[in-house]
């Protein structure tokens, strides 16, 4: 047996040392690095410890700026994300948050409806290297090893998948020409761009398909941050055109009531893990705080008028919350939901609408004792006493 | 967990590092403990169901004995029981389907229910190798198994659970009451063949399949040699995948000391269509023959009742591998290919011994062509491609036609279809060169570091030839 496993390590150690050239060779041709064995445990304890934070889906990312809180901020959102995966992200920070912290726990009118994702979805791989495998639900092993700790055992495929990229990218371009019109080009370049992503660029951050596309408007203005200018906006009552939300909210509305992957079939799960996510925060000694980030008018004319009583406000009566606050900004009266020009689609803020819903939201934390009135950094000038 | 599974990996690993460590009367219990778990990795009430078969099998076999008179009563319990499970995990929706179609074609549509089954692994090859058993101890080939640990084992063996090949109880069962000792030779042996079935499956079957799948995937964007193409690469696609697994359970076994039939004889070497079926998946073609066919009264009523029998046991043969009209169809045109070379070996005038050459490419264009039925997502993709495989192929003689075909095919990626070309002649070579044996001698000849180089440069080609691709999360919802 010795003797056999003697031989099979030196053919290990053979093929690892041959793996690391090609590994060499892939990155240097590339230009591409990886990351390697990243947050394997939990994240380590740290001095300057996080004051608030921020869970949920694209909802959160593109919903809630911290710009102008002065306070430290971990935002722990994703495109995607699920409740579980949002707990899985507070155990993992939890060294790192620090006791009273603010915890934003973003539900939305799809949070309880979403089908839990299963193995064959593969969403835990988009998680590798961010949260500890000992938090990841269906951890595939293999996978996890393969991009953690030896990814140089992919070099052969990763050299293959980018020349075949390539290849595409030069294809699309010869076609240039050929296009009967514009329409044509840009669906071969977005077809082009949908190629299946490198797990390093996921890793690192290159994450076109998570971004809302209100996070492709301009870059965030001074002026968005201006109280005076927030009021202003809230003076006037023009809504603007729904037409542009339009192809939006039909796209919405075709995917929330797909009942594959959205269905009342899925609240009881949900609810229990929103229930743990409050459970966990408590026992911490956080501040939890649930909340419905605005949609647009536009999307809730277009869902049934019981839509969010039956997927969100009925879940939410049945959860034990503890005493958590739910504070639903999506309802009448809390926000102008009307005014197209607030949102980038029918359910995602732009970048001005979330630094004017971010303020909202920021001032009724300090006003119910969550957060200190200092952590308030928006600009005042101009405003009359 | 899959064969080619680090999960795999490290369960084989632990299992076959205890199981030379325990005391040798014990290693029975250790492989049925990892047999179940194993099995219940897939999923956990699957264990259930073997479990059910295992012992209605096994007490049906005992009261056959002990009780003659009631033995058919007995058989026909157990044989109801198999085929029972068999039908609701694996035939319920298809006959359900079918009913559904032909009632409303007749003008009485009726609305019948769709259950949500999930197919258990591997349920179709215990059921055939259990009722193998119950039906051998019916006509008095074997005794009854009194010991229900070694008949569970028997059951549920891993290395062959979940893609057979489906093992006799005559063959199987005495190998796994005996105790063994380490053996360098047969460990090695065993990890070699382990080896080359993972690269037959990792690397070439995977990557033919990502041509083949590119071209079944989009038909209509497809004709002519573009098609031709990829039937090919699909006829050694599935060997390749079919085989490779074969050859990993049976390296599996053969490092635990057990060996398991040969399932695969380079079936593209078969001179006709029948030679095929005793070289592919020669364990369920034996067992076809030895428990449909025979029955049937196999060739013993003359030569058009062995038609017959051969269109029974293959259509059977193209459902027990799928509950889809695409695979009866499958099936029975093998029948019907078998039969007809029956009824022309029977009444042609002219004796002509066909040369070999010419015989194994009629064979293996026969089996191409039925692959198309096998591959195809329904019916009416197969017949697409039957209809456009021929298209512009007098344009063979223009390279430029040829070369565009190919180009189509792979996307215009060389590398690509260098390795595809690699993977093709790879396994043309160890199908037409190496099945003597003769290369594993010339290997053992060589010095260790010659030796070590080629198992070092074979495992890289395995490693970064894979399809290594991440479950990556598909963003459909949002």
């Amino acid at each position: 047996m010795k003797l056999l496993v003697g031989k099979v390590s030196v053919l290990v150690v053979l093929v690892v040392a041959g793996s690391l050239t090609l590994d060499n060779y892939y990155r240097n041709k590339y230009g591409i690095d990886y990351p390697v064995a990243e947050n394997v445990l939990a994240s380590p304890e740290i001095d300057d410890k996080y004051e608030i934070v921020k869970l949920g889906s694209s909802h959160a990312q593109s919903g809630i700026t911290f710009d102008r809180y002065n306070a430290r901020a971990l935002d722990l959102s994703g495109a995607g994300q699920e409740l579980r995966y949002d707990l899985a992200f507070l155990k993992q920070y939890s060294k790192q948050i620090a006791d009273g912290a603010v915890i934003l726990i973003t539900v939305t009118p799809i949070s309880f409806s979403q089908r839990r994702s299963t193995r064959e979805d593969g969403l835990q791989a988009i998680y590798y290297g961010r949260i500890s495998p000992l938090f990841i639900p269906y951890l595939e092993l293999g996978d996890y090893l393969q991009t953690q700790f030896v990814p140089f055992l992919r070099a052969g495929y990763l050299l293959r998948e980018e020349n075949s990229r390539l290849i595409e990218e030069r294809l699309s371009e010869e076609k240039a020409g050929s296009y009967r019109d514009e329409a044509e080009r840009e669906a071969a370049r977005a077809a082009v761009g949908e190629r299946p992503r490198l797990i390093a660029d996921v890793l690192l951050g290159k994450g076109e398909e998570f971004e809302s596309e209100s996070a492709k408007a301009p870059p965030r203005a001074n002026w968005y941050f201006s109280v005076t200018k927030i009021e202003a906006e809230m003076a006037t009552s023009s809504a603007g055109p729904v037409d542009k939300l339009d192809e939006s909210m039909h796209l919405m509305f075709a995917k929330w009531y797909n009942k594959e992957d959205f269905s009342p079939e899925s609240f009881e799960q949900n609810r229990q893990d929103l229930e743990r996510i409050i459970d966990y925060s408590l026992k911490h000694d956080w501040q939890p705080v649930v909340i419905t980030i605005p949609i647009s008018e536009v999307l809730e004319d277009g869902l049934a008028d019981d839509y969010k009583q039956v997927y969100i406000y009925d879940n939410i009566a049945k959860a034990d919350l503890q005493g958590v606050e739910y504070w639903d900004y999506s309802a009448d009266g809390e926000f102008p939901k009307d005014k197209t020009k607030l949102f980038g689609n029918s359910d995602h803020l732009n970048e001005y609408g979330a630094a004017m819903f971010s303020y909202f939201l920021l001032r009724r934390l300090v006003d119910g004792g969550y957060l200190p009135e200092w952590v308030d950094g928006y600009d005042y000038s101009g405003v009359m006493e | 967990m899959l064969f080619n599974s680090v999960g795999f990996l490290l369960f084989f690993g632990l299992v076959f590092s205890v199981y030379w460590k325990i005391p040798r009367k014990r290693q029975w219990v250790l492989l049925l403990v990892a047999s179940y778990y194993f099995y219940a990795s897939w999923k956990p009430a699957y264990l259930l169901l073997i479990v059910f078969s295992t012992v209605v099998n096994y007490v049906a076999a005992l009261a056959m004995a002990r009780d003659r008179t009631r033995k058919v009563v007995y058989l026909v319990g157990a044989l109801a029981a198999n085929f029972g499970l068999l039908f609701v995990f694996k035939y319920l929706n298809f006959f359900g389907y079918s009913l559904s179609y032909v009632l409303t074609a007749v003008g009485a549509p009726v609305a019948l229910p769709e259950w949500k089954i999930l197919l258990p692994v591997g349920i179709s090859f215990y059921t055939f190798q259990t009722t193998a058993y119950v039906i051998d101890v019916f006509q008095g080939k074997i005794k009854p198994e009194k010991h229900l640990g070694y008949f569970a084992l028997f059951v549920s063996f891993f290395p062959q659970l979940v893609a057979g090949p489906i093992e006799r109880s005559k063959e199987l069962l005495p190998q796994l009451k005996k105790s063994y000792r380490f053996d360098y030779q047969r460990a090695v042996s065993g990890l070699k063949l382990f080896g080359v079935g993972l690269f037959k499956k990792m690397v070439i079957a995977d990557n033919l399949a990502l041509v083949v799948n590119r071209v079944f995937g989009n038909l209509g964007e497809f004709k002519g040699l573009s098609l031709l193409v990829a039937v090919v690469l699909f006829s050694w696609q599935i060997y390749c995948d079919f085989s490779g697994y074969t050859d990993m359970a049976r390296g599996v076994a053969r490092m635990l000391g057990f060996f398991l039939v040969e399932n695969f004889d380079r079936p593209y070497l078969a001179t006709s269509i029948r030679d095929f079926w005793r070289r592919w998946h020669m364990s369920l073609s034996n067992w076809l023959k030895d428990y449909l066919y025979i029955p049937l009264s196999g060739s013993r009523k003359g030569i058009w009742r062995t038609g017959i029998n051969y269109l029974i046991v293959f259509t059977l043969c193209g459902l027990w591998h799928g509950a889809a009209w695409h695979f009866v169809v499958w099936g029975a045109v093998h029948g019907a290919f078998i039969s007809a070379e029956r009824l022309v070996g029977q009444f042609s005038p002219w004796k002509i011994k066909v040369p070999r050459a010419v015989a194994v490419v009629y064979s293996y264009s026969l089996v191409c062509a039925s692959w198309v039925l096998f591959r195809a997502e329904t019916l009416g993709d197969a017949w697409y491609i039957y209809r456009n495989s021929l298209v512009g192929l007098t344009n063979l003689v223009n390279p430029g036609y040829v070369w565009a075909s190919l180009s189509q095919v792979f996307v215009t990626n060389r590398l690509e279809m260098a390795v595809a070309l690699f993977c093709l002649g790879a396994v043309v070579v160890e199908h037409w060169a190496l099945g003597n044996q003769v290369w594993r001698q010339v290997l053992d000849r060589q010095k260790l570091v010659v030796r070590f180089v080629i198992y070092g440069v074979f495992l890289m080609l395995l490693v970064h030839l894979r399809d290594a691709k991440i479950s990556e999360f598909i963003y459909f919802r949002f």
